[in-house]
């Protein structure tokens, strides 16, 4: 499991990399599909510029994706064969609040942050009201969704 | 801005004190409500790094009711009453005065119950915590959620740990044993930034700005 502003990176082909309840925060996965790297970062803000030191670069969307690129290509990834899967960026409380546009902000920052480095997004399930949990199988490159939405509980990607 | 890392045990104590009055108050609100005694658990105070923030309330994905509120005024921070999802329905049941059974899920009308409950038990808390250290709280109107736990922190966390890496967990488990029993936790953040003045107001902190040292 990773926790909030956590990441790792793994090519074993057994290995599922997970977080647990995700809400308004993003579970970023990239991947190189040939030599099935993945990375997954648990991204919880967009801007790491109001931050005075970033020592956790997962925690923010612009330093997540450039920090995952890199643990990926130092593992043996081409760069110009990366690719991602999104989810998370929800809205959890019924009421307006200062967490109203959080999710739908950190969905934005991830994707712009993947389309700076011409990484193109394969798959997604974002926003709407309910939590998510997530489960990225290196081996079969499938992203599993789960969630209490009883219109789908889930979803593989 | 205070670097949580920096807290000593004496401010840490502090705060877990005046968590423990808030949550006293809040306990002898709840009691009044359902006519019943609430046991309060020892209070806890800890700084806790943000890849573990997971583990608060059972595991992240622990099916809960939570009733949140933003401190508005003199201090930054969040409260949030949570209620684990197979007892907010016989916290309902108490709440109405109906035999506990008698619901076996929060409907609309036990939704506004439980989100009246947790304004009036954070409320509590608020005022207790104000007069103590005598600022001007207030509380923002409560939002509701019921889902699992971590992904209904997770927003409150992002927004705690902008320029920290950790976060101040103050907590404090309410119980109600016997027929109908149930469990409601009260988690209070207090932002980074107006914590200075919280500990100030206590007495401990230096007007320069730095931790005073005992």
């Amino acid at each position: 499991m990773v926790g909030m502003a956590q990441w790792t990176v793994s090519d074993d082909p057994a290995a599922t990399l997970a977080i647990a309840g995700l809400g308004s925060c993003v579970g970023l996965v990239v991947y190189e599909p040939q030599r099935k790297i993945a990375a997954l970062a648990h991204v919880l803000l967009p801007d790491s510029r109001a931050a005075m030191e970033v020592r956790q670069p997962a925690k923010f969307a612009d330093t997540a994706v450039p920090l995952l690129c890199g643990a990926l290509t130092e593992r043996g990834a081409r760069p110009d064969l990366l690719v991602a899967k999104v989810a998370g960026g929800a809205r959890m409380f019924r009421s307006p609040g200062p967490e109203l546009a959080l999710g739908a902000r950190n969905v934005d920052a991830v994707m712009a942050a993947l389309a700076a480095q011409s990484i193109p997004i394969l798959a997604s399930d974002v926003g709407g009201t309910v939590g998510r949990t997530i489960r990225f199988h290196v081996g079969t490159l499938a992203l599993e969704v789960a969630s209490r939405d009883p219109r789908a509980s889930r979803v593989i990607l | 801005m205070l670097n949580l890392a920096t807290l000593t045990p004496i401010q840490i104590d502090a705060l877990r004190e005046i968590g423990s009055i808030g949550a006293g108050h809040a306990a002898t609100a709840l009691s009044k409500m359902v006519r019943r005694p609430v046991k309060m658990s020892v209070p806890g105070a800890s700084v806790i790094p943000l890849s573990a923030v997971n583990d608060l309330v059972g595991g992240p994905e622990t099916q809960v009711w939570a009733i949140y509120l933003q401190m508005l005024g003199d201090l930054d921070g969040h409260i949030v009453f949570i209620v684990p999802q197979e007892e907010a329905a016989t916290m309902v049941d108490r709440l109405m005065g109906r035999p506990c059974g008698t619901s076996a899920t929060v409907d609309a009308m036990g939704e506004s119950a439980l989100a009246e409950v947790g304004n009036i038990l954070t409320a509590n808390y608020l005022i207790a915590m104000g007069d103590l250290a005598h600022l001007r709280l207030q509380p923002s109107p409560p939002m509701t959620a019921n889902d699992m736990v971590s992904a209904i922190l997770d927003g409150i966390v992002a927004h705690l740990s902008e320029t920290s890496d950790s976060i101040l967990s103050l907590e404090t488990q309410l119980l109600i044993e016997g027929d109908g029993a149930f469990r409601g936790y009260l988690l209070m953040f207090p932002a980074p930034d107006t914590l200075p003045r919280l500990l100030a107001a206590i007495g401990l902190w230096h007007p320069s700005g730095g931790p005073r040292t005992p």
